[in-house]
């Protein structure tokens, strides 16, 4: 029984093996190559990222991923909600609601780009039109972050409403109904029946969201270039500069222990555990 | 004796927990078995590993004369309906019934006929064109089971084939399938939890409990000679009555009976009415008799707190919880 | 009730403009002239003018329509692949309890945290090695490892909702586990797949990190929109980005009622 039960195993593995293969080696290349500079071994890599901002990278990396997701998950709720209800119109919001999803990120940062510009753009000309002031949205670090974050809830908000809107229809309207015979308005409703019954296609969401919110890069590299710094964009700039190409080693693994450190903490906080419920 | 199923001392279990604990069933060519069990006792589990989806960890299945026990289930020209009918749904209800045969290589203008032919017998012939997901509960039951007769296997398995469907459907489906399995002399294994339908359909009856078969007999046997004072308490609408033997004179022992074994006389023993049900034309009594419980029927309608005495007709004597004497009537008196 | 439903629609149609908006200024872009646009301070946000130079300015250069193959390959590569190893990982993942097969596909998402540069540069090196650089096998290969996991999680949901003891039904029937699993499994989770393809393809499209350090000469799509905002000349890529973009809304679109969410959290719920 054991053993019939695991040969479905070797179905598995395949897929496994792959994800496996393909992080690992690089993963352990990645540390080897750290510590060689010019064929020695050395620690003069990490004596070269030292001084740059890679705890500011890290801390950018955290801001705009945490903050995305906050946003992406309030608007992503507030949209399945919409498309929920039995509106009429209903078909054309939810083509609407879609449309971001099949513009590619690196279209939507350009048109952003365009839109959220430093001086004059998009954004600004419709201000002006309407007597109002324009604004600089690059004059400050994080208002910086900010363009960044929008760009990215625009871009991402549809795949999260789309899994909560899954799971809102999964929720019997009859459980809501008994709520409200028993006294809950709308607030408290959606506080004790709707979140609660949500709550694992949330943690889906911030799932498969969290991993690429980690790894955001081509919206930061198209709409802020290398400053302020995110991972992804200070790895890449001592990368493709050649005189600091063993740097980006340094800083990966660094990024690598971090981020096993981090996946550590989630595998003990008993994230698999819960989603498991 | 021919026998088309044997279990010979098979073992299963999920973990530490023992499903199949060196159980053995033998079962007729042509009989009609039941097995019966509480919920949870593995009575599913006893028909997968007899077909095969679940390995055994010991012990051997012979089916009709030929030792199984290491084949996989498509060797095995055993039939199951599972208990949700597990109807191929991309497929219609011809392409359904026809599977099998095409799995076992049937030419197709023969597929067509024996698929028509057992259509007809289950009356879904002028459903064969139609989508299986738009069938009733009943309509679907009888795809499953023509899907099991169309090729004509050594054995039958039925895991609560009626638990899905209306409780008047039920009643018929029940008579019709009993009256199927005696035509076309098949021998049928039976899955279920239902009393009723074990009395009404069974030749024998098999009782499941802790993985090994408690019992097997007709109904009447398992109701009036119950081996064990489990059975005893599983069988019948009304648990078996339990008093302790010393009154009448078998100390040590518990006296066994059933509701339908008792006289109201005033030499036996007084009781005190406690509840009153009304089924059909009678009443069922429930009154205690020091501490215990003790369900009788009568024509009489008593008032909840009456005092009344009771004799029994019958009764059946346990020691240490086993059967060990049949009284009748005449041995009391 | 009808002045609760005002307020929806007032909130779902500030959200539409929010998410039709960029839209419209990609549209803009590529039908106005650049005087219009791309050389002004404050862009018209109304159609005054209507050209189609930009577009030729676009076609005329050929040079765009090469990334835009490649990346449509890799996309179609990327997508087959994620089935391959998919389809066969959520039937395993389905048949194993639910505690060890959940724990594998949360493996699968954490080795997917790490920052796909940190894998990207050394899988370029070997890539150079193998001649695997600047290839679309060597994109492809790289990409599939961001799409996997959420493919497996697709395919283990579709596994998942499938009736139970349909496949046992298959093999007491007399299949084997080969054409049980062709005749009666495939055919039941074809929409699941069609969404792990769907997905996959469109990670791909859209996938950046990989695409430009292991293929920078022969880039994909997002690279050269990339490198041509990078050289300061968006406008030849912008009114192409929207000819290959609106197909690709366009399937999106019409293929969302596959995109629903049951799909995408489907690995939910299962004991």
């Amino acid at each position: 029984m054991r053993i019939k039960r695991y040969k479905y195993l070797l179905f598995v593995l395949p897929a496994l093996v792959y994800v496996l293969v393909f992080s690992f080696f690089p993963a352990a290349s990645v540390v080897y190559l750290s510590f060689k500079s010019n064929s020695v071994f050395t620690l003069s890599n990490y004596y070269g990222i030292v001084k740059s901002d890679l705890a500011g990278a890290i801390a950018d990396t955290l801001i705009v991923s945490i903050g995305a997701l906050f946003i992406q998950l309030f608007f992503a709720i507030l949209i399945a909600n919409i498309l929920i209800k039995s509106l009429k119109g209903n078909k054309v919001f939810s083509t609407i609601f879609i449309i971001p999803y099949g513009i590619s990120t690196v279209v939507a940062a350009f048109v952003f780009s365009l839109i959220l510009s430093p001086l004059g753009g998009f954004a600004n000309s419709t201000l002006v039109s309407f007597g109002f002031k324009p604004v600089d949205w690059y004059s400050t670090y994080y208002s910086e972050l900010g363009v960044v974050m929008f760009s990215d809830f625009w871009k991402n908000t549809p795949l999260v409403a789309l899994i909560l809107y899954g799971g809102l229809s999964g929720i019997p309207p009859s459980i809501s109904e008994a709520a409200s015979v028993d006294g809950a308005g709308p607030f408290r409703r959606f506080i004790y029946i709707t979140l609660p019954n949500l709550a694992p296609y949330i943690a889906i969401a911030l799932l498969i969201r969290g991993v690429s919110e980690f790894n955001i890069f081509a919206l930061p590299l198209v709409l802020i270039g290398y400053y302020p710094p995110l991972m992804n964009t200070l790895v890449y700039e001592f990368f493709t500069t050649p005189a600091t190409t063993p740097y980006a080693y340094a800083a990966a693994t660094i990024l690598l222990i971090i981020i096993l450190v981090f996946a550590f903490i989630i595998i003990k906080l008993g994230g698999a555990s819960r989603y498991e419920k | 004796m021919e026998y088309k199923l044997e279990l010979i001392d098979v073992c299963k279990s999920y973990g530490n927990k023992k499903v199949l604990n060196n159980l053995n069933l033998k079962v007729a060519s042509g009989e009609f078995l039941v097995v019966l069990g509480p919920s949870g006792t593995g009575k599913s589990t006893l028909l997968r590993t007899i077909v095969g989806i679940e390995d055994i960890d010991s012990g051997r299945i012979i089916v009709n004369g030929e030792d199984v026990t290491k084949k996989p289930p498509n060797k095995r020209d055993i039939s199951m309906v599972f208990q949700n009918y597990a109807l191929y749904p991309n497929m219609n209800v011809f392409k359904n019934i026809a599977f099998p045969l095409k799995m076992a290589g049937v030419p197709r203008d023969k597929i067509k006929e024996k698929v028509e032919n057992v259509a007809r017998l289950l009356k879904i012939d002028s459903e064969l064109n139609n989508s299986v997901t738009r069938l009733s509960g009943g309509q679907k039951q009888r795809v499953a089971i023509a899907r099991a007769l169309v090729r004509d296997p050594q054995l039958f398995l039925l895991d609560e084939p009626l638990s899905n469907i209306d409780a008047r459907v039920r009643y018929t489906s029940r008579q019709e399938l009993k009256r199927l399995q005696k035509e076309l002399n098949y021998t049928f294994v039976y899955v279920t939890h239902d009393q009723a339908e074990a009395s009404n359909i069974a030749d024998r009856v098999a009782v499941l409990h802790n993985g090994i078969i408690e019992q097997i007999g007709t109904y009447e046997e398992l109701y009036n000679r119950p081996v064990n004072t489990w059975v005893g308490d599983f069988i019948g609408n009304f648990p078996m009555n339990f008093i302790d033997g010393s009154e009448l004179g078998y100390n040590e022992k518990i006296i066994g009976f059933r509701p339908t074994w008792v006289n109201e006389e005033s030499n036996g023993i007084e009781v005190e009415v406690s509840l009153i049900d009304i089924e059909e034309s009678n009443y069922f009594i429930h009154c205690t008799y020091k501490d215990k419980n003790i369900v009788f029927q009568s024509k009489n309608k008593y008032n909840v707190g009456d005092k009344i005495k009771i004799g029994l007709k019958k009764f059946n004597v346990y020691e240490n919880g086993i059967l060990k004497d049949v009284i009748n009537e005449e041995a009391i008196s | 009730m009808k002045s609760k439903n005002i307020g929806t629609y007032i909130i779902a149609i500030i959200l539409s403009i929010v998410f039709i908006y960029p839209l419209y200024v990609l549209v803009l872009i590529t039908f106005e002239p650049t005087y219009l646009t791309f050389d002004r301070l404050y862009p018209y946000q109304i159609p005054v003018v209507f050209t189609l130079s930009n577009l030729e300015v676009s076609f005329k250069n050929l040079s765009l329509v090469y990334p835009v193959i490649r990346s449509t390959e890799v996309a179609f590569i990327v997508a087959f692949l994620a089935l391959m190893l998919s389809i066969p990982a959520g039937y395993g993942l389905e048949k194993l309890t639910a505690r060890l097969s959940n724990r594998i596909i949360i493996l699968m998402f954490i080795v997917n945290m790490m920052p796909a540069l940190v894998i990207a540069i050394p899988i370029s090196v070997y890539f150079i090695k193998l001649g695997l650089e600047n290839t679309v096998i060597g994109i492809a290969l790289a990409q599939e490892l961001v799409v996997l996991p959420i493919s497996v999680f697709i395919m283990l949901g579709g596994f998942r909702s499938l009736p139970s003891d349909i496949e046992n039904q298959a093999l007491v029937d007399g299949a084997t586990l080969k054409s049980a699993f062709i005749r009666i499994l495939l055919p039941l989770i074809r929409v699941p797949a069609l969404v792990t393809f769907l997905i996959a393809w469109m990670t791909s499209w859209d996938e950046f990190t990989y695409a430009v350090i292991i293929s920078p000469v022969k880039p994909t799509f997002p690279v050269d929109l990339y490198d041509y905002v990078s050289r300061g000349e968006p406008f030849v890529a912008s009114s192409f980005a929207l000819i290959v973009t609106i197909p690709v809304i366009i399937v999106t679109v019409v293929l969302q009622k596959y995109l629903k969410g049951e799909y995408l959290s489907g690995g939910l719920g299962g004991v």
